[in-house]
């Protein structure tokens, strides 16, 4: 089936299979900040922004995202440093498997809750693991974020 | 799961004739169920678009089968059961994805969700069927395969919904939910079962006495039967239901 996709501004005609799924598909594309963890919709891993929302790319029919946009850590550059740098700055780096995730979690936080309470942002990235963290530096980092912000 | 092939209709009707045609042939909810099972589609049928997924809150609750758990337990004017149901669904971006109307359709047992639309009395509205009570349809499905175009409930006083889970966003171990006088089970491990005129003068233990707790690989049976006693003594307590003990 041939569609069309909207990525990170640059519009895309693709043909895709009945059974392919989103994260193969922008991978095969050259974005590679979209990474695979349990592709079963529990990790976070490859989370992106799909007409505003945030989603698992694993499970994300890419068939059925034909004439939307989608948006990956590649089109959020100067957000995603930013979220980077408070995320570093909080000894949250560490494998960095779960970033690009997290940061697309963190923007969609963001886009969606006005001036979040600590409970609020627990439970908005609570579909985000991170095996290497407690989770504390990711808090840490997001409350500092929004004071700034 | 594998999609052999993968078909957008143009009408419901077409949809429904397809579905009635092609005996393997699926309706797409959130597809996130489909895609864990290991099962070959034939044909995969997306509605996205055709079917409803607003919610108008009116004389009665109606809530399109697309319609995705997100936006339920984010919006305001919606029972709170409803909303606590799926306030603890995986994460953010699975409920973005997930609908209701796929998890209604799927009938799983562990389902949050369909434990509170079955204590919210609701009805399914299908495209060939017509209105079929929840609690019937999950317990005994439809003769035919149909598609669930809406889900509409009658307006409540009170309603909870609470659950026990190891881990914030796993599979609930037991969820009850509860509306002004029906309790509904679920997660025991098996389908959800239904008490309605619960006595609010009964002991939580007493009132859920008769139900059958079982053992799975996640917990015993009198495990599960202690957690919901538990939590349904809090669900009372918040409501102001409960008497004594």
């Amino acid at each position: 089936m041939e569609i069309n996709l909207i990525i990170n501004d640059t519009p895309y005609t693709y043909l895709a299979s009945g059974n392919e799924y989103l994260i193969d598909t922008l991978r095969s594309l050259g974005i590679m900040s979209v990474k695979r963890g349990c592709d079963t919709t529990s990790c976070g891993v490859c989370s992106i922004i799909v007409d505003n929302k945030l989603v698992p790319s694993c499970s994300y029919l890419t068939s059925r995202a034909d004439h939307k946009t989608i948006i990956t850590v590649e089109g959020i550059q100067e957000e995603a440093r930013t979220i980077g740098q408070f995320l570093v700055a909080e000894g949250v780096e560490q494998c960095g498997f779960c970033s690009p995730g997290h940061v697309m979690a963190i923007y969609a936080l963001k886009q969606e809750l006005v001036d979040p309470t600590l409970e609020e942002v627990k439970h908005f990235l609570a579909g985000n693991m991170c095996r290497c963290s407690g989770y504390e530096g990711h808090h840490r980092a997001i409350k500092k974020m929004m004071e700034v912000d | 799961m594998t999609i052999e092939k993968y078909f957008k209709p143009s009408s419901i009707k077409e949809a429904y004739d397809l579905l009635i045609k092609e005996k393997k042939s699926v309706i797409l909810g959130g597809g996130l169920f489909l895609r864990l099972q290991k099962s070959t589609i034939p044909i995969a049928i997306d509605c996205m678009g055709l079917l409803s997924d607003q919610i108008e809150l009116g004389d009665e609750i109606v809530i399109g089968a697309m319609t995705s758990l997100r936006v339920i337990e984010c919006y305001e004017g919606l029972p709170m059961a409803l909303r606590e149901s799926v306030s603890q669904i995986s994460g953010v971006g699975t409920r973005n994805l997930a609908t209701i109307g796929g998890s209604v359709c799927g009938r799983y047992p562990f389902s949050d969700i369909n434990t509170a639309l079955i204590a919210l009395n609701a009805k399914l509205e299908f495209y060939h069927a017509g209105l079929v009570d929840m609690y019937t349809y999950n317990n005994k499905g439809l003769e035919d395969k149909d598609i669930l175009l809406k889900i509409h409930m009658p307006k409540c006083l009170k309603s909870k919904s609470s659950y026990y889970k190891k881990v914030y966003t796993d599979f609930s171990l037991v969820n009850l939910s509860l509306v002004d006088h029906r309790l509904a089970v679920g997660a025991r491990p098996g389908r959800p079962v239904l008490l309605e005129d619960v006595d609010f003068n009964k002991s939580a233990k007493d009132i859920i006495s008769d139900i059958e707790f079982k053992d799975d690989f996640k917990a015993s049976g009198p495990y599960r039967r202690a957690l919901a006693e538990a939590k349904l003594e809090d669900m009372l307590k918040e409501l102001g239901g409960l008497h004594g003990n």
